[in-house]
C-alpha cells in the first residue's frame, strides 16, 4: 500500500513526510487557491528533497481558471519529474493534461468520480432496496464504458472518498486502481462561498482576495445529520477515519492522509 | 431563444405550452426500476415521487399532446451515475420510451452518453447540469462524445457563459433562469435530496461553530446562514434576458419537477413576457423595471440578490 501526503500549503510539509512516499498540492475545489507557477516549482523542489513523488491538485475551474492551469501544466512539462501525476477534477482540465504535458499522469479526481457522502445517507438506508444500496457504496467509474473512454485519455487511477456508510469499490474489473482519502470526505461545494462574501457579493466569482479559507474552519451542526459537517472555504465535508476492509480486493492501492481539513 | 420548461402530468400540459413554453422535460420511473433499486436509486436527478411522471402511458399521453402542439419533449435520465449493472436495464428503459417519440434524453453519466450514442444511434442526448461544463474545454471534451445540447451550471456569469459558447460554435446551450437555485454545484454535490418533508441539506438552518482559526467576521456566517432564511424556489434571473439572449443562450431553463402547477404556469408565463420584451430592444431600465414587477406578480414580493441567478447584471441595472 501507497501511503500519500496532501497538503494545501507548504509550510503543513515540515517534519511530516516520514512514512509517505507521494506528495499531493494544490487545490482542489476552488481557482482562486492554485498556487502560483513559483510556489509549484517550490513544491516540486521539496517534494524531491524529501524523496517523494508528485502530485498536483486541480479543481474545476472557469477559462480563466483554465488559463491559470494551463501554466501550472507547463510548469510540470518542464520539470519532468519522474512520477509526476495531476488530479482532474473537471474534463477539460484532463484535456489540457494530454494537450500540455502528455508525460503526465492524469488521475481522476473526487469531483468527477462522484461517490455520495451525504451524512443523511446511514439513516436512509433501510428504505433501499438492496441493488439500491450498491449505488451508495459504489462508484460511478466502474463501467466498461467510461473506463474504456478514460483510458483514452490517459486515465488509471482514480480518486476515491470514504463515506460514511462505507465503500464497495470494485476497480479491478475495469482495470482502474484506486487511491482512498482520510479522514475528509468531500460532501458538496459552491462558488457562493462564504469565506469570500464582502458584505455585497461573493469575490469567488470575480477573483477572490479575502481568502477566509486560509484561516478558518467551521463545524456545521444539524440534529438531521448523523455526523457534523466540516467546511473550510466553499466546501464541505464529513470526518471518517475508519478504513474499509478489503482494500485489495476493491482495487485501492493508495492511502491519501490529509493533514488539516483541505 | 425557447422556453424550456419542467412538467409532471398531462393536465399541465396545455398549461405550459398555452403559457409559452416552447420545449418540456420530465422524469420517469418504471415500477420495474423502482422495485429493483427504490426511489433512493431513481434513475434521474429527483428522489421524490411527484417530480416522477406518473405511468408510461401518461409519459405517452404527454409526448403525443406536446408533438401535436409542435413542442418538443425531453426526457431525464440525469443521475449522477450508474452501476455497471444497471447499463442493460437502462438501455431497455431508453429504447422504450424512445419508441414513445422522447425528443432528447438529458444524461450526466460518461457511461450512459456512450451506450445510447451507440445502442439507439440518431437519439439526441443532451448533457445534464450534472455534467458541470464550466469552461470552453469541457463543453469540447462532451461535444466530441456526440452531445448537442448542454445545460450550463447555474453558477457561471453571463460573460464566462458566452466564452463557452462562442467556443463551442454548433452545440445549443441551456441557461436556468427561474426557480431551485442551489446554494451548492449541483453537478458536485452529494447531498441527499429525498426528505419526506422536501427540505434539503443545503437550506437547514444550522448550528456553525468556530473549530479552527479565529471568528469569522459576520459576513462570513450570514453568507453561510443566508440559505435557510431565503425561498431558493423562488429565485429568478429575468432581468438577464436580454444579456441571454445576445450570449447566445438557445434556451432559457425553468426548475421546478415535482412543484405546483399554477407555480410553473406563472413563472412560464412571466418568462414569456421577458423573452418578448428582450427581442424589441428594451433598455437595461425598462428591462429592470418589468422583470421586477412580473417577480411580484408571480411570488407576491420583491426579488431578493441572494437567490438571484445573474446578480452582475441585477446590480447594473438596478444601479447597486
Amino acid at each position: 500500500m501507497e501511503h500519500a501526503l496532501y497538503i494545501t500549503s507548504l509550510s503543513g510539509l515540515k517534519g511530516k513526510t516520514g512514512g509517505y512516499t507521494r506528495l499531493y498540492f494544490g487545490a482542489e475545489f476552488c481557482q482562486w487557491r492554485l498556487p502560483g507557477p513559483a510556489m509549484l516549482r517550490k513544491a516540486l523542489g521539496l517534494a524531491g528533497d524529501a524523496g517523494l513523488k508528485f502530485t498536483l491538485m486541480t479543481p474545476w475551474v472557469t477559462d480563466a481558471g483554465l488559463r491559470k492551469v494551463d501554466a501550472l501544466l507547463s510548469v510540470l512539462a518542464d520539470a519532468g519529474a519522474s512520477g509526476a501525476e495531476v488530479v482532474v477534477n473537471d474534463y477539460g482540465v484532463l484535456a489540457s493534461v494530454k494537450g500540455i504535458c502528455p508525460s503526465v499522469t492524469p488521475v481522476l479526481g473526487r469531483l468527477l468520480v462522484k461517490q455520495k457522502c451525504c451524512p443523511r445517507i446511514p439513516a436512509m438506508f433501510e428504505d433501499i432496496t438492496e441493488a439500491g444500496r450498491e449505488i451508495y457504496l459504489r462508484t460511478g467509474v466502474e463501467g466498461p464504458d467510461a473506463a474504456g473512454l478514460l483510458k483514452k485519455w490517459g486515465v488509471r487511477r482514480v480518486e476515491l472518498d470514504n463515506p460514511v456508510q462505507g465503500v464497495r469499490a470494485e476497480l479491478k474489473a475495469a482495470r482502474l486502481k484506486g487511491s482512498i482519502y482520510l479522514p475528509y470526505a468531500y460532501v458538496t461545494t459552491t462558488r457562493h462561498c462564504p469565506a469570500s462574501f464582502d458584505g455585497e457579493g461573493w469575490q469567488a466569482f470575480t477573483g477572490c482576495k479575502i481568502k477566509g479559507c486560509l484561516k478558518t474552519v467551521l463545524a456545521l451542526h444539524t440534529p438531521s445529520h448523523g455526523a457534523r459537517i466540516l467546511m473550510r472555504g466553499n466546501t464541505q465535508f464529513v470526518e471518517n477515519e475508519v478504513l474499509p476492509e478489503g482494500l485489495a480486493d476493491m482495487g485501492i492501492d493508495r492511502v491519501v492522509r490529509m493533514e488539516d481539513v483541505p | 431563444m425557447k422556453i424550456l420548461s419542467p412538467v409532471d402530468n398531462m393536465a399541465e400540459v396545455d398549461a405550459l405550452l398555452d403559457a409559452g413554453a416552447e420545449e418540456l422535460y420530465g422524469g420517469y420511473v418504471s415500477d420495474r426500476w423502482l422495485r429493483r433499486y427504490s426511489m433512493m436509486g431513481s434513475i434521474n436527478q429527483r428522489y421524490f415521487a411527484s417530480a416522477q411522471i406518473v405511468s408510461e402511458f401518461e409519459l405517452s399521453r404527454i409526448i403525443k399532446t406536446v408533438h401535436r402542439r409542435k413542442a418538443r419533449f425531453y426526457l431525464t435520465l440525469n443521475a449522477p451515475y450508474y452501476l455497471s449493472a444497471q447499463y442493460d436495464d437502462l438501455i431497455d428503459e431508453a429504447r422504450r420510451v424512445a419508441g414513445l417519440g422522447v425528443d432528447a434524453f438529458i444524461v450526466t453519466d460518461l457511461g450512459l452518453i456512450i451506450r445510447l450514442k451507440n445502442e439507439l444511434p440518431g437519439t439526441q442526448v443532451h448533457l445534464s447540469t450534472l455534467g458541470a461544463v464550466f469552461n470552453s474545454r469541457s463543453a469540447g471534451f462532451f461535444s466530441k462524445l456526440g452531445i448537442s445540447r448542454m445545460v450550463l451550471p447555474r453558477e457561471l456569469t453571463i460573460k464566462e457563459m458566452s466564452g463557452i459558447i462562442k467556443a463551442n460554435p454548433g452545440v445549443e446551450f441551456d441557461a436556468f433562469i427561474m426557480i431551485g437555485k442551489c446554494p451548492n454545484i449541483e453537478g458536485f454535490c452529494s447531498f441527499t435530496h429525498n426528505s419526506k418533508d422536501l427540505v434539503w441539506p443545503c437550506e437547514e438552518p444550522y448550528g456553525i461553530e468556530v473549530i479552527k482559526g479565529g471568528s469569522p467576521s459576520e459576513d462570513v456566517v450570514n453568507a453561510q446562514m443566508g440559505w435557510s432564511r431565503v425561498n431558493r424556489r423562488q429565485a429568478c434571473g429575468l432581468c438577464a434576458m436580454a444579456r441571454l439572449r445576445e450570449a447566445g443562450v438557445t434556451a432559457v431553463k425553468l426548475v421546478g419537477r415535482g412543484g405546483p402547477t399554477h407555480v410553473k404556469v406563472k413563472v412560464t408565463s412571466a418568462v414569456r413576457s421577458m423573452v418578448e420584451l428582450s427581442r424589441t430592444g428594451a433598455g437595461d431600465e425598462e428591462l429592470h423595471r418589468s422583470a421586477m414587477s412580473l417577480y411580484r406578480d408571480v411570488f407576491g414580493k420583491d426579488c431578493n440578490p441572494y437567490i438571484c441567478y445573474f446578480p452582475e447584471v441585477w446590480r447594473k441595472s438596478a444601479g447597486v
